[in-house]
């Protein structure tokens, strides 16, 4: 309970922060007090509308309904013991405080402590909007708002993480998503006992129903607008607090291989992109494992011509053919770990390393043959066809699965692992919905907008594995009917 | 999971790297050749060179290397070259084949079993007889525009085989197949050196422009059997390939006053209806005018009728002459006894086709269309005068 003087209260706060340096304290006549954390709160804010709103008060009688009637903020409220008054002031919330009343009003003072909405660094696309989710909550929330202005898009807020108060707001679209699905996911967040929650990636692991797995089973994006159709096929989006990635879920391997830009280019080249995708996903996987078998246990099926050059280039080199593929699969790997985490200034010295030094002089020193540069070089660039780098890991991890399966039983093994890899992704699934859906369990109609993306007129409806709102335009309707 | 961590561990780890090895510790073989000299089968093999292949401009080596060794029986020959060379010999990728006519007179059987067995070799290679030369030797003239010989001979055959009447195109396979089928006999194109035998197989032949010696094919080898009987000659060739529906082009000089007609038939396609009597051989094609060097004047349609006449009676002979050869061989080189078992499963176990094929006549009839009488429809010389 708060005590009725001014004193006492400040008092108590600065107690409970042990007198940290960014807490500001205000008493002025004796008659108003008021408290806020310079670290969190604007300055301009307090002075705008606090001083200014103490001016006007006309009689120090009933000054606290006076106060409460006359700050120039919407954002306020009364608070009357100490349970939660960290939590707000921490949030940036200013807390005043009058001689002689056991509460205090509460208001919203926060600085904006973020960068600003700016282009997506992490999915940049040619055609279609740029911008992109900040560590902001509440302009995240508005970056989907005024995408959809529907009264059914709704925002439910749980607070997560007993030391970070997290907000996680689950958004969905009422009539579209799946309630069953929804309730599931926010009585899951309710659940959640842990003490800090920094991004989305905490969420996502603490949702995950069985991550053992390594192909994720949700999006993870920082596009505002692929959250949008996401929510609009009926999908359930989680946005946190202080991260600029929200998940999106469930998520399906299909969805892996689109990418909202497919939507806003021409049916046709959508779905050329989205081809050379499904292809890269093969290619990524397969060509190093591949290669291992055919080089060591089955060169009965490489073409004459070829086989004598590669055999050539196999001369003088000292490792064994997966050896070498493996290392050089690893030496990628470094360095696209190393270019991800170096500043800009040694990017380019980082390129001439991995270019010239691992590529040509490697060849001649004789420490790998031509071929494994070429075969490592497709597989990297086949991986990085795709957008989300949970993909590309997993991708990579079965990679060195299928070399060295190939490498013990050359194609019987790939053959063997490429079984795994299948069971494995049939096994997978989110919310109930297995992961290979539209192809195993089989929605043909669903096929319009798998491999393929088929013309505007073609997607009149939504997936039935997702939603029980099928109808995406009004004007088939009718023909439903 | 600990049951999927173990069962993989098993499955890969206990059957260790079963049949792994490294390519370049293969010696990769282009082409083999098969000689029998002095009661033991001599076998070769054209080793490519990859050194050579990856610096085409070292003008030092050889393109390709040739090992030989020599044993009772094929495996026997192949491992003694085991001992020669540095590397495992490695057969599967095989171009072609070459067997000498000795092996061939003393059946296929025993020279062809061992790649038969063998499970890594492709079955796809083509398969060639040396005539009037060992094979050995065939193997080892050098190439200008292949990189070896035996990828030259497999060029050489897909590429003329359609286009040149006297060639046939036969691959391990077919050859299998017509060997262990009644009723059918097979026949196998055959390659001879041309010029200096010991200057073909130096570096010198490589760099001059004129290759002292080169290989070239010559006539089909007529089998009965597994045994070669016969060699067709060119007429005859043409002949058994006309029947076979093997030929694509065909070019005929018809004489005519002082000169030829030269005709070249193309898409001739032979039907055959088989009796037990006689068989019955319709061919049918189109014949283009490639060259006149007489005063034939082709706007007439007595002439080109008269044309046609002469080209149907000049196919007609070819074929006759093909089938009579066979016949004389005894060796049913079109399959008609198949043809005739396939249609008359139950008749056929009761004859003895051998004896059929020996009295069996044919009945030809050939029509071939005359489909453009060339671009200038006369001769230089007639267009001179006019």
């Amino acid at each position: 309970m708060l005590s009725k003087s001014i004193i006492n209260n400040i008092n108590y706060i600065k107690r409970l922060n042990d007198n940290s340096g960014d807490i500001i304290t205000r008493i002025i006549n004796n008659k108003i007090g008021y408290i806020y954390l310079e670290s969190v709160s604007s300055d301009d804010k307090v002075s705008d509308f606090l001083n200014k709103s103490f001016k006007n008060i006309s009689s120090f009688r009933s000054l606290f309904n006076e106060l409460n009637n006359k700050i120039y903020n919407s954002h306020m409220m009364k608070i009357d013991n100490y349970t939660d008054i960290f939590y707000y002031l921490a949030s940036g919330y200013t807390c005043i405080f009058v001689e002689g009343y056991n509460e205090a009003i509460l208001v919203e003072t926060r600085s904006e402590l973020d960068r600003g909405v700016v282009e997506s660094s992490s999915e940049p696309i040619v055609r279609g909007p740029k911008d992109s989710f900040t560590e902001n909550h509440p302009k995240n929330i508005g970056l989907i708002r005024k995408r959809i202005k529907d009264s059914n898009l709704i925002f439910h807020n749980t607070i997560v993480g007993r030391r970070t108060k997290t907000t996680v707001s689950v958004a969905y679209i009422r009539d579209i998503a799946d309630m069953d699905s929804v309730n599931k996911i926010i009585s899951k967040l309710k659940k959640i006992d842990i003490d800090s929650i920094i991004d989305s990636g905490y969420i996502r692991e603490l949702l995950e129903e069985n991550s053992k797995s390594v192909f994720p089973k949700m999006i993870s994006t920082e596009r505002p607008d692929l959250a949008c159709t996401s929510l609009l096929d009926g999908r359930i989006v989680i946005l946190v607090e202080n991260t600029p990635f929200v998940l999106i879920l469930p998520a399906m391997l299909i969805d892996f291989i689109h990418s909202t830009e497919d939507y806003y280019h021409k049916p046709m080249n959508a779905s050329f992109n989205r081809l050379l995708r499904v292809i890269c996903f093969f290619i990524t996987i397969v060509t190093p494992g591949m290669y291992v078998a055919l080089m060591t246990f089955n060169p009965e099926i490489i073409p004459n011509e070829l086989l004598i050059s590669l055999s050539m280039q196999r001369e003088g080199v000292p490792f064994s053919t997966a050896i070498e593929v493996l290392l050089f699969v690893i030496v990628f790997e470094m360095l696209r770990e190393a270019d991800i985490h170096s500043p800009n200034v040694s990017g380019s010295a980082m390129s001439i390393v991995g270019a010239l030094v691992l590529g040509d002089a490697a060849v001649n020193a004789g420490i790998v043959s031509p071929i494994v540069i070429i075969i490592v070089a497709i597989t990297s660039i086949s991986e990085l066809v795709f957008y989300d780098v949970d993909i590309i890991n997993a991708l990579r991890e079965w990679r060195i699965l299928f070399i060295i399966a190939s490498l013990l039983l050359g194609l019987m093994g790939f053959v063997l692992a490429g079984i795994i890899l299948l069971a494995k992704l049939v096994s997978i699934t989110c919310l109930d919905i297995p992961y290979l859906t539209p192809f195993s369990p089989l929605y043909i109609k669903q096929w319009s907008d798998s491999i393929f993306r088929f013309p505007r007129g073609n997607l009149k409806y939504r997936a039935s594995y997702l939603t029980n709102n099928i109808v995406r335009e009004v004007n088939c309707e009718e023909d439903n009917n | 999971m600990k049951k999927i961590i173990i069962s993989f561990f098993i499955l890969f780890g206990v059957c260790g790297c079963w049949n792994y090895k490294e390519l370049n510790d293969y010696a990769i073989a282009n082409g083999m050749a098969i000689d029998y000299i002095d009661n033991k089968y001599n076998v070769s093999f054209l080793i490519s060179n990859g050194k050579k292949i990856e610096n085409k401009s070292s003008n030092s080596q050889y393109q390709s290397f040739i090992y030989s060794g020599s044993g009772d029986t094929i495996s026997d020959a192949v491992n003694d070259i085991g001992l020669i060379i540095p590397k495992q010999l490695y057969i599967g990728e095989l171009n072609s084949i070459v067997i000498s006519e000795e092996v061939a007179k003393n059946g296929l059987y025993d020279a062809l079993e061992y790649l038969l067995e063998d499970s890594k070799s492709k079955k796809n290679f083509f398969v060639v007889l040396a005539k009037d030369s060992l094979a050995k030797d065939i193997l080892s003239v050098t190439t200008q525009i292949s990189d070896n010989l035996s990828e030259s001979i497999s060029n050489n055959i897909q590429s003329s085989n359609r286009s040149q009447g006297s060639i046939v195109s036969k691959t391990f396979n077919d050859i299998i197949y017509e060997l262990v089928n009644d009723g059918i006999d097979t026949f196998i194109s055959s390659y001879t050196i041309v010029g200096n035998k010991d200057m073909g197989v130096t570096n010198d032949d490589l760099e001059s422009n004129e290759p002292k010696s080169y290989i070239k094919y010559d006539n089909l080898g007529i089998f009965k059997g597994d045994k070669l009987v016969g060699w067709a000659d060119s007429n005859q060739s043409n002949g058994i390939n006309i029947i076979n529906n093997d030929v694509n082009e065909l070019y005929l000089n018809i004489p005519c006053d002082d000169g030829y007609v030269v005709v070249n038939t193309t898409d001739l396609h032979s039907k055959k209806e088989i009796g037990k009597d006689f068989v019955k051989i319709n061919t049918t094609g189109n014949a283009w005018i490639s060259e006149v060097t007489c005063s034939i004047n082709l706007d007439n349609e007595d002439n080109i009728n008269e044309l046609k006449k002469r080209i149907d009676m000049e196919i007609e002979k070819l074929i006759n002459a093909g089938f009579m050869f066979a016949r004389e061989n005894k060796s049913d080189v079109f399959g008609f006894g198949l043809s005739y078992y396939k249609n008359n499963p139950k008749e056929y176990k009761s004859i003895n086709w051998d004896d059929i094929y020996s009295k069996i006549g044919i009945n030809v009839n050939v029509n071939i269309d005359i489909k453009k009488s060339g671009s200038l429809k006369k001769n230089i010389e007639r267009i001179k005068d006019e």
